[in-house]
């Protein structure tokens, strides 16, 4: 109803990922269905890209910039895809404002090294997950477009 | 004093919502988690530039209507989806659905 084309999500248990289906994605992937390694700090999204694995998830921290060009380069010419995950930003609450701020710094590469990017909710449990509609806005706070968004939920994990 | 032209006056959307918890809430806190939501993400100014207000909201469903302007309509969306807790309780806000009237968001709440 949503959208035209196909809505993708990861969550990391049973009990969301049903709630994700109930909630409107098509097709939802677990954490041993795709290669995700967790990012955080230089050295490990460096590692990551370098590696070739599906998505390198969550690579800003709310500290300090953790990402820089080289890496979305190698991000883009190895396919990795980068991934922002809502859990995330619940997860940093209290520190919001510079999450968001090194998320756009990331974002902005991101788009400028044509680099892949994927907004997935990320959930533990259901009270974790949203509905694409929702994902799209949360896309939109962190710097995309809206057709950017709707892309980061549909086709950047096909 | 001549009224605004309607090209200028700005629209309204209306989102149903409902509210998905461990337990029942009441109306007052429901409304002070949603208000200090959107607070926290925007502040005063930028809720109060989204046209952010609770219409309605009914304890037995946990459905209630909420009015925001037609452009504000994703920085609510972001805003709500960043709720996690309504009264210490585990809690999130699904929006079920979007409409131009209130009028049509009570069909929609009187029939589901």
């Amino acid at each position: 109803m949503f959208l035209k084309t196909v809505s993708y999500d990861i969550v990391f248990s049973p009990e969301a990922k049903k709630a994700a289906e109930d909630s409107g994605f098509d097709i939802v992937f677990t954490d041993n269905d795709l290669k995700i390694v967790r990012g955080g700090s230089l050295e490990k999204n460096q590692k990551a890209v370098r590696l070739k694995i599906d998505l390198l998830l969550d690579p800003a921290t709310p500290k300090g910039m953790e990402f820089d060009s080289a890496v979305a380069q190698v991000a883009h010419d190895n396919g990795v895809t980068i991934g922002f995950s809502l859990d995330n930003l619940l997860l940093h609450e209290n520190h919001l404002s510079g999450l968001i701020r090194n998320i756009n710094f990331v974002v902005r590469l991101c788009i400028k090294k044509k680099a892949d990017i994927a907004i997935i909710s990320g959930a533990k449990d259901k009270y974790e997950v949203r509905t694409p509609e929702d994902l799209v806005a949360i896309g939109q706070l962190l710097g995309l477009t809206k057709p950017q968004a709707r892309w980061a939920i549909s086709e950047a994990l096909k | 004093m001549k009224p605004y032209p309607a090209v200028m006056k700005e629209k309204r959307r209306h989102l149903l919502f409902k509210i998905v918890s461990e337990t029942k809430h009441d109306s007052r806190s429901v409304n002070e988690a949603l208000w200090s939501a959107v607070k926290s993400l925007y502040g005063a100014h930028g809720a109060a530039e989204t046209g952010f207000n609770i219409e309605k909201f009914d304890e037995k469903t946990q459905t209630g209507i909420l009015r925001c302007t037609n452009i504000g309509v994703d920085k609510i969306r972001a805003a709500l989806a960043l709720l996690q807790r309504v009264n210490n309780k585990k809690a999130y806000v699904h929006i079920i659905r979007v409409t131009g009237t209130i009028k049509k968001a009570n069909e929609i709440i009187s029939t589901s």
